[in-house]
């Protein structure tokens, strides 16, 4: 028996597939945002929801990923959001070869901003980098407030982290002292935004964030 | 499914080394995953043995090694430990400016074959 060195990362290819995707996005001056959550913590409506205020400045595309069905294209569609729907079947996550591949049928020279929805799961999405600049995690606050005690790995990647669906606090047990107290263990660097797509809170100062961002990449 | 197409590109790495070097099979494959990668052992085992049939890589063990997740501070240079409770500000001097220097990858490191 023999021993041969490899030391080669199994997420390599992944890795330059993102890179070349990042490239081509710095080279075009666009922003890209990969939204991760579990499914149902509203990433559709919160793109929805900050879309409002970011369309009449930006160009804006989406690229959903859901397993099966175009519902959220179709939903972002219906209120002019251009979008693209993205069907995974049975994987649980995208990778940077999907994004590739779409970015060929994106009309890049005239977007502003790329949000990408990944399939709705808290664990396998946070492995794969897809040539974003920002990894934004939502979390509802009818998941409960110790998602991100739960789920350090995506949380801890986390470049925003925002808590959705503020309006059902008072109605269901939600500890955001406690929440607030896993953030600052895991991660004190993400920023963080409280919005309700109900009551329309957070969202302005989210879009916000979202036009920094852009503005710092066009500088 | 999430360690489904990880186990593939581990793989296609463990053939391509393997058909380099001209072996007749892969007996064990060493490899390393980072503490802060949610990859599963277990779960990389099984899809291996399932996408490994009738090649020459059939009946490989796989050998884990979990690294340790460290940090490095940006403000006083002092190295930290990450793992467990993802405690993310520098026990020296309350930093949270930091950058990982291991514990988030995973990699391939050596393979044992039958020449």
């Amino acid at each position: 028996m023999s021993e041969i060195k490899v030391g080669m990362s199994p997420l390599e290819r992944n890795r330059v597939i993102a890179d070349r995707n990042r490239s081509l996005l710095d080279e075009k001056h666009v922003l890209m945002i990969n939204i991760m959550a579990a499914p149902g913590a509203g990433k559709t409506s919160v793109i929805a929801g900050v879309a409002k205020y970011l369309k009449p400045k930006y160009r804006l595309f989406v690229i959903e990923a859901d397993l099966a069905t175009s519902i959220d294209a179709d939903k972002l569609n219906a209120l002019g959001i251009e979008s693209m729907q993205v069907n995974t079947i049975s994987m649980c996550h995208l990778e940077a070869r999907h994004i590739d591949e779409r970015l060929k049928k994106v009309p890049v020279d005239d977007t502003d901003i790329i949000f990408i929805e990944n399939v709705g799961n808290l664990v396998c999405p946070s492995e794969y980098y897809l040539g974003e600049d920002i990894k934004m995690v939502i979390l509802s606050a009818a998941e409960g407030h110790d998602k991100v005690a739960k789920y350090p790995n995506i949380f801890f990647k986390a470049d925003a982290i925002i808590l959705n669906k503020t309006d059902l606090i008072k109605h269901v047990d939600f500890d955001e002292d406690y929440l607030l107290a896993s953030i600052s263990k895991i991660n004190p660097k993400a920023a963080f935004f409280r919005v309700s797509c109900q009551t329309g809170e957070g969202l302005s100062a989210l879009a916000a964030y979202i036009a920094e961002r852009l503005a710092a990449k066009r500088i | 499914m999430h360690e489904l197409s990880i186990t593939k590109e581990i793989l296609d790495i463990v053939l391509d080394a393997a058909g380099r070097n001209n072996a007749s099979s892969v007996k064990i494959v060493n490899i390393e995953l980072g503490q802060l990668s949610t990859f599963d052992e277990e779960s990389i085992s099984f899809y291996f043995e399932f996408l490994s049939k009738d090649t020459t890589a059939q009946g490989a063990k796989l050998i884990f090694k979990r690294i340790p997740a460290a940090a490095k501070c940006k403000k006083c240079g002092s190295n930290f430990d990450l793992d467990d409770v993802f405690l993310s500000i520098c026990p020296s001097c309350g930093s949270n400016e930091y950058e990982v220097i291991s514990g988030d990858a995973v990699k391939v490191v050596n393979l044992n074959i039958e020449d």
